[in-house]
């Protein structure tokens, strides 16, 4: 594994949607990288403009959308609408949460899949035995007979392997996977992100991965990204982050996890807020058990620490 | 004391397939649990597991086929209509989507004076009201807004708050926090344990989360396709689980703490096992250690005070 080949990059992503006379920033200048082989998580509440970056990685997003979004060498930002489209699915796809709204309720499994086989350019026979293999590959029993299914024949889990099938189809080099066992219960969940571990591990997929839940994080992935309100509050290694979380927000956020003992929980105060109107300077200074001066009129630049980038003023000294 | 107990429950649906053909779907078979004063007992399972229809049966909001609910010593069956509503009245439930239990067009005082009006309540109403808007940790303010005005975490406040006004001695929490962030999910959560240490409270939390069922449970429930399988105190079920299926549900939890100390095959899913399987174990077909006395003979729950319904625990 490349371990420092970057895979995509982004620079200062700016996502504004207009609603009447307001603009929501809901994605208010990101930046980071994603090397090749890793699996980086996102991990931040509702409402915290993790599923606007997800879209607009791979430009599905209908908000305006600025900055620079670079996957394998080629500025995403700058492609016009046809060369995007064959680029979604060949360099770059992505997995939803719902796999039943993903998946076309009318139209078989096999179909659905070849027909990500076909519009790429592949022969109809090509596209049929590549399917099969895949639906193979992600653990699906019984592959042909499945290729004939419709969705509401298959169970939940089942359901969301056809899409992830659908995802790693081209071989892409980056596959974003938003919230993508949400939707799924417990045990169902541990094989689905076990499969996309394995994949990522023999494909040597990079992976971005969407989550509100630190645990998925902490289970397949090796690097994690912090979002508030619109804004990466903190970048680096999870294992790192984890046992020493720097910026007072992914403190609070390991605070309110119930960890299975009877020791009490630290709930934050407050609410995420208004994306229209953020706070000034730290939009996590209202909320913040560290606040001084400074936090209110100030934003924090993003700081790097060792393997780290934080955006806190009072980053190493609290 | 014992304050609610359900003995032998049982409750099949019919699933109408099309015009001629229907199955029957045994959501909860053969379930008895008895609940404790001022107890939290936590029921865990995957979704189709009967957790929820259990709670309802619990509450008597549905009629089992077999079995009794005794609450505070009364036979819920076999009581009159008065002494059901009167027992009723001192069950309150809380369910998961705020938002579907809040009436999107009536303010929060009037949502609350419903609940009142329906109980009987003698007393100043506004005061009361007041009072319990403020034990949930609003402010009176609230009272005059609509559900929409509010965020998640603060409609699933108004919708205890609704629970406690008339003074219930037990409440049925389904899935309270699965629809919450885990921030606003950790405020309700303490608020739950703070009402029940002040108000005497005894809960039956139901959830599929299972770290958040050991942090506020006493005793615990695992549920499988509507069978009991594991019950006991909570620390000695997460800690010690004996059977398969609460070690593989403990061992899938994504968590940054629990240790993965238990086996990782995993395969299957509930649906897959479904109907047809029902004269054995119903865990057999996804059980590592499952034998051919699985497959004929259904386990029964024994045990002393860590119950479960495993041939080989």
């Amino acid at each position: 594994m490349h371990q420092n080949n970057v895979v995509a990059e982004v620079r200062d992503l700016k996502v504004h949607y207009s609603m009447g006379s307001r603009t929501i920033k809901a994605v208010d200048g990101i930046d980071f990288t994603v090397r090749e082989g890793d699996r980086f998580a996102i991990v931040g509440e509702s409402g915290s403009g993790k599923s606007t970056l997800g879209l607009s990685l791979i430009r599905l997003c209908p908000g305006k959308v600025s900055g620079q979004i670079i996957v394998d060498g080629v500025d995403l930002m700058k492609l016009s609408e046809e060369e995007i489209r064959k680029f979604r699915g060949s360099k770059i796809s992505i997995i939803f949460q719902e796999p039943s709204s993903a998946l076309n309720p009318v139209m078989k499994i096999g179909d659905q899949l070849m027909e990500v086989f076909t519009v790429h350019g592949y022969s109809k026979s090509e596209a049929y035995q590549r399917s099969l293999q895949l639906l193979k590959t992600v653990g699906i029993p019984e592959a042909e007979k499945r290729m004939q299914s419709y969705p509401h024949q298959l169970s939940g889990g089942m359901k969301q392997r056809v899409v992830i099938a659908m995802a790693i189809a081209l071989n892409p080099r980056l596959v974003i996977a938003d919230e993508p066992t949400s939707a799924l219960d417990v045990t169902i969940q541990a094989q689905i992100l076990n499969l996309l571990k394995n994949l990522a591990d023999s494909y040597g997929l990079s992976t971005v991965l969407i989550t509100h839940d630190m645990g998925v994080a902490a289970e397949i992935c090796n690097r994690i990204g912090i979002m508030y309100a619109g804004k990466m509050v903190e970048v680096g290694e999870l294992e790192s982050i984890f046992s020493n979380p720097m910026h007072p927000y992914t403190r609070a956020l390991m605070a309110c996890i119930p960890r299975g003992l009877k020791e009490h929980l630290k709930p934050l105060s407050g609410h995420v807020p208004d994306l229209s109107n953020p706070p000034e300077g730290c939009r996590f200074h209202p909320r913040c058990p560290y606040a001084k001066d400074i936090c209110a009129s100030v934003e924090p630049k993003p700081l790097k620490l060792d393997d780290r980038v934080v955006s806190c003023h009072r980053a190493g000294e609290i | 004391m014992e304050l609610v107990k359900a003995e032998n429950l049982s409750k099949s649906y019919n699933i109408k397939l099309s015009l001629t053909k229907s199955i029957k779907v045994k959501a909860v078979e053969d379930v008895s649990i008895s609940i404790l004063k001022n107890e939290v007992f936590g029921l865990v399972g995957e979704s189709g597991s009967g957790k929820s229809t259990l709670g309802r049966l619990m509450l008597y909001m549905e009629r089992p086929d077999s079995g009794r609910i005794i609450f505070k010593g009364i036979d819920l069956s076999k009581a009159g209509r008065n002494e059901v509503k009167e027992a009723r009245r001192r069950m309150q439930v809380v369910f998961q989507n705020p938002d579907l239990s809040l009436d999107p067009r009536m303010k929060i005082y009037d949502t609350l004076k419903e609940a009142l009006d329906c109980c009987k309540y003698k007393g100043d109403f506004k005061e009361r009201i007041k009072t319990v808007i403020e034990d949930v940790g609003l402010s009176a303010d609230t009272l005059n807004m609509f559900p929409h005005q509010l965020s998640g975490g603060m409609k699933q406040r108004v919708a205890l708050a609704r629970a406690i006004l008339a003074e219930p001695e037990f409440i049925v929490l389904d899935e309270p926090t699965s629809a919450l962030d885990v921030s606003v999910q950790a405020q309700i959560l303490n608020l739950l344990i703070e009402l029940r240490k002040k108000l005497n409270y005894t809960y039956l939390f139901i959830s599929h989360n299972l770290s958040v069922v050991s942090y506020v449970s006493d005793r615990v429930g695992v549920m499988y396709l509507g069978k009991l399988l594991e019950l006991g105190e909570c620390d000695e079920v997460f800690n010690e689980p004996l059977h398969p299926y609460t070690k593989l549900l403990i061992s899938s939890v994504p968590t940054l703490y629990m240790a993965k100390k238990f086996f990782a095959q995993n395969h299957g899913c509930v649906t897959e096992n479904g109907d047809e399987n029902l004269s054995g174990c119903r865990f057999f077909k996804r059980c590592p250690y499952a034998k051919d006395v699985c497959r004929s003979r259904e386990p029964e729950l024994k045990g002393d005070r860590h119950k479960v319904a495993c041939h080989f625990a």
